[in-house]
């Protein structure tokens, strides 16, 4: 049994008619020690699906499906049961990690907080704790961080403090929602060779939420790549890689090299923006940006085998040997 | 597609008429308090200072509805009359504070540097004076009146204005058209005249409607103390002060008074805060 | 940290003496003739020229207000005309009841404010919150010595739990004084609470859509511990600026509800200084009250240095 199998999640904003869905039937599984990806641009919906795999989707954002971790279904626990898990089970790692800590507490307060309320350990039992943590996420000069406030860390720094949060209770799972983005290239290399350490050691699963392929394909041994809420294709990394299915994914791993050319992203690349939730209609949602586009992507494609751990939805597609036509 | 369509935007036009109550609410308010003010100049349903001693404390009836006062006067008519007072000592107020206030922040934010900070220095310093404190110096030094309020309450609305407007304005100082109107020769009062003040106008004017309110309150509270508007003219606050005697024969004496300020600075309230909802489709949602 | 200390004094000191300067010259040049504002416009001539002499009025003006100043730093604020007792004295009897009533009526406001803000926050767009913001709404509407005039019709003359004014005076025992300065407290109170449960409540709303809050979920803190233990400290370094500029408005307003409750604290005192035209007390309790408002922002400014290790760490 996988440590958190995600089964036809659905995340949509309002009730009632009115209602969209922003994250459409997406399924997936993060085993213990492995390490998942989630790629797509922003606003496809990949954030949204780690959050609500906590339970803290934004107010007015509700989810519905399945979402078990370690056997039970998260989305059938109450409140109290989830704070249980969160921070303790869950490790979360955010994007920015200048607004993610508090301005006015001592990063020594801040790590040592989930130890508190999760394990009952005294102020002093935590504060030894978290100066092992800071020692264990390399930290130059643990001892003095402790009593440090975010705003006198570097980025880097800041970052890392935010993984000994995350890794304070020796979480089984961590969701890392784009852990380097906000850094500094030669610091995004630490950090994530850190993290390579660290599921490597504590055996926890990994969900890695980025837009950036070269982290993905770095990182993680199998990917699910999004595109307007839904899943255009997944497999293992290295297999999309060097032979990508979909259009979508074709489009990105073309897209790369550009960026090496000084482009800031790699979104312009592809002609188009992603629809707007409001504006998604049936049919293959990249159709207005696919070069192989045509009749039949009215119709929403199904996830389509293509060959051994591997789905793509398009139409479009040549047959693969050995794959089951749908 | 289409006609689901229909009926859709149809709710959705009606979302947007309730979108706003405040500035329905209030605006009605508001208008019906400036209505009666106007209509008391030329009319009001007694005479307000003519005393009948045989109709004293008459409670609240069809002939009087706010009953009479130990003089056997019209409360209503009372009211009515003592509304242009409290309506005029707050456009005066305002006036001066919005006036001076602006025109500080306009400059301020223009010079920066040393003006600005010297001028927020300035504005600091006012605060150390609110309306009350004011008006007891002026009723001190000059003797008590209407005209003391005024100054007292525009004085103390002066470092308010300020602000805002400085804050406003440099939001403004650093967008593009600025750059163009600097480039084309423009000196900093002309840009500020032209190019800053209408664009922070809606700013001030939901500011001008806020402190209206706040002038209503110290009005009546300075006529309370009898530092404001002197008898024989008929004031809300002074209204208020001469029914305390009669707190517990005459109840009615002091709560219509009350309510008709609760009333005129509520609405202008929910007023200003409307118009700063539908001018800043943000600040509704978020707060 | 130092530096702006000490920057934050100087700009103290200098407001404080630019108070003195515009009460002074509101009071003692603009009038004309003191002696005649003192005497009224019926005095005689004669007593006119001894008053004259008598306050030193024929020293030139920067005389007259550098002895005024000197006598300041000594302590001495000279004697009342109408009560024939030194003005410090005076000042120090009233300040018995209105440094009280100021704290009790602070105290309510801030911790009504409290509880309806964050009860607000907690509920944001749901019914709870519009209520407690149409209630706002309507306690920002009320004038203060109207509400006392309630309060005494209410509590006093129907219900008689408390009696319609006055003040035993502290002799007459702590829980007999402040009984007699709880309404009056109250009707100073609801407006400012009203002010500060709307600051409150933006100020949380703020804090609580930061990143920093969502980490603290995260975390595994509930809804309530993350708004306790991460959003309210840091919602508390606006709602501290507004504390700071409602102890204006209340010292002010106990100028007003002392009258409606006859209290014998510093306001009503300067109200019939007004009356007996004693200049001389209220030149220096308007400097004295003023000078309690520019401390009490002084001490804010302090206050964020303490809650805001950003602003202690700025060089």
């Amino acid at each position: 049994m996988p440590l958190l199998d995600v089964q036809n999640l659905f995340i949509r904003i309002g009730r009632g008619e009115s209602a969209i869905d922003v994250v459409r039937d997406i399924s997936f599984s993060v085993g213990s020690g492995e390490i998942v990806g989630i790629l797509g641009e922003s606003g496809c919906g990949k954030s949204l699906t780690a959050f609500s795999v906590l339970g803290l989707l934004p107010q007015g954002l509700s989810a519905a499906g399945q979402i078990k971790f370690d056997g039970r279904d998260l989305l059938s626990l109450g409140e109290q049961d989830l704070c249980a898990l969160r921070g303790n089970r869950i490790g979360m790692i955010f994007q920015e990690p200048a607004t993610a800590l508090n301005p006015v507490q001592t990063v020594g307060d801040q790590i040592a907080e989930p130890l508190r309320l999760h394990t009952g350990m005294g102020k002093r039992e935590a504060r030894a704790e978290t100066l092992h943590l800071l020692e264990r996420i390399h930290l130059p000069n643990p001892r003095a961080a402790l009593d440090v406030y975010p705003h006198q860390m570097s980025g880097g720094q800041r970052q890392r403090v935010v993984i000994a949060m995350a890794l304070a209770c020796r979480p089984s799972l961590l969701i890392a929602d784009e852990p380097t983005t906000a850094l500094d290239t030669t610091v995004q290399r630490q950090i994530l060779d850190l993290l390579l350490d660290l599921v490597d050691e504590t055996k926890s699963g990994l969900l890695l939420i980025t837009h950036d392929i070269g982290v993905m394909a770095e990182m993680t041994e199998r990917v699910l790549v999004m595109y307007g809420g839904v899943i255009v294709e997944s497999g293992p990394t290295e297999k999309i890689i060097t032979d990508p299915a979909h259009p979508y994914t074709r489009a990105l791993l073309r897209a790369v090299p550009q960026r090496a050319l000084g482009y800031d992203t790699w979104l312009e690349s592809i002609p188009g923006t992603v629809p707007a939730p409001s504006e998604r209609l049936r049919g293959c949602l990249f159709r207005s940006r696919c070069s192989l586009a045509g009749p039949e992507c009215e119709v929403q494609p199904d996830l389509i085998p293509r060959g051994p751990d591997r789905v793509a939805a398009c139409w479009r597609l040549p047959q693969v040997d050995g794959s089951v036509p749908a | 597609m289409t006609t689901i369509a229909e009926p859709a935007s149809e709710a959705r036009r009606r979302i947007r008429l309730f979108r706003y109550p405040g500035l329905t609410v209030g605006g009605a308010i508001v208008a019906t308090v400036v209505g009666a003010t106007l209509l008391s100049l030329v009319w009001t349903p007694y005479s307000p200072l003519t005393m009948n001693m045989r109709q004293r404390f008459q409670g609240p009836s069809l002939a009087h509805i706010f009953g009479t006062d130990q003089f056997g006067r019209d409360v209503l008519s009372l009211l009515m009359v003592g509304a242009q007072n409290s309506l005029a000592v707050g456009i005066v107020a305002v006036a001066i504070g919005l006036a001076v206030g602006t025109a500080l922040g306009l400059f301020a934010a223009a010079r920066r540097g040393w003006v600005d900070e010297a001028v927020m220095r300035v504005c600091d310093f006012l605060f150390a004076f609110p309306a009350v404190l004011s008006a007891v110096m002026l009723a001190a030094a000059l003797g008590p009146g209407t005209g003391n309020a005024m100054l007292a309450i525009g004085f103390y609305n002066i470092p308010i204005f300020a602000r805002i407007a400085r804050g406003a304005a440099k939001g403004v100082w650093v967008r593009e058209f600025i750059y163009a109107a600097r480039t084309a020769g423009k000196g900093a009062v002309r840009i500020s005249l032209e190019h800053v003040l209408p664009n922070i106008l809606n700013i001030i004017v939901v500011q001008a409607t806020i402190s209206f309110a706040t002038a209503i309150l110290a009005e009546a509270a300075l006529s309370y103390l009898g530092l404001g508007t002197q008898p024989p003219a008929p004031s809300w606050g002074r209204m208020l002060h001469e029914s305390q005697v009669f707190l517990s024969r005459a109840p009615y004496l002091s709560i219509f008074p009350g309510l008709i300020i609760v009333l005129t600075v509520l609405g202008l309230n929910l007023l200003g805060d409307g118009m700063r909802d539908a001018l800043d489709p943000r600040h509704a949602q978020g707060r | 940290m130092k530096l702006s200390l000490l920057h934050r004094l100087l700009s103290w000191a200098v407001t404080l003496l630019a108070v003195t300067a515009i009460v002074f010259l509101v009071l003692e040049i603009l009038p004309g003739d003191p002696a005649l504002v003192l005497l009224g416009p019926d005095a005689q001539p004669d007593t006119l020229a001894a008053l004259r002499l008598q306050l030193g009025l024929d020293q030139p003006a920067y005389i007259r207000y550098g002895a005024w100043l000197a006598g300041m730093l000594h302590g001495d604020l000279g004697t009342s005309y109408t009560y024939g007792i030194p003005v410090t004295e005076l000042i120090g009897s009233r300040l018995k009841v209105t440094i009280p009533l100021a704290l009790l009526a602070m105290s309510l406001a801030i911790g009504l404010a409290l509880v309806l803000g964050i009860y607000a926050a907690s509920r944001h767009n749901r019914p709870g919150d519009y209520g407690v913001m149409a209630v706002t709404q309507i306690g920002v509407a009320i004038p203060s010595f109207w509400l006392g005039m309630l309060l005494i019709l209410f509590f006093s003359l129907t219900l008689r739990w408390f009696s319609a004014g006055g003040f035993p005076g502290w002799e007459a025992g702590f829980w007999p004084a402040m009984r007699a300065l709880l309404l009056p407290a109250l009707a100073l109170a609801v407006a400012q609470a009203a002010v500060l449960a709307r600051v409150v409540r933006a100020a949380l709303l703020d804090v609580l859509g930061e990143d920093f809050v969502r980490t603290a979920r995260a975390k595994g803190l509930t809804r309530a511990q993350a708004l306790r233990r991460h959003a309210l400290r840091n919602a508390l370094i606006p709602v501290a600026t507004v504390i700071g500029l409602q102890f204006a408005h209340l010292l002010a307003g106990t100028i007003v509800i002392e009258n409606v409750f006859s209290l014998p604290g510093l306001g009503r005192l300067i109200f019939q200084s007004i009356n007996q035209r004693d200049l001389m007390v209220i030149k220096n309790v308007v400097v004295f009250l003023a000078a309690i408002v520019i401390t009490v922002n002084f001490v804010v400014d302090l206050f964020y240095l303490a809650i805001d290790p950003r602003l202690r760490h700025a060089s």
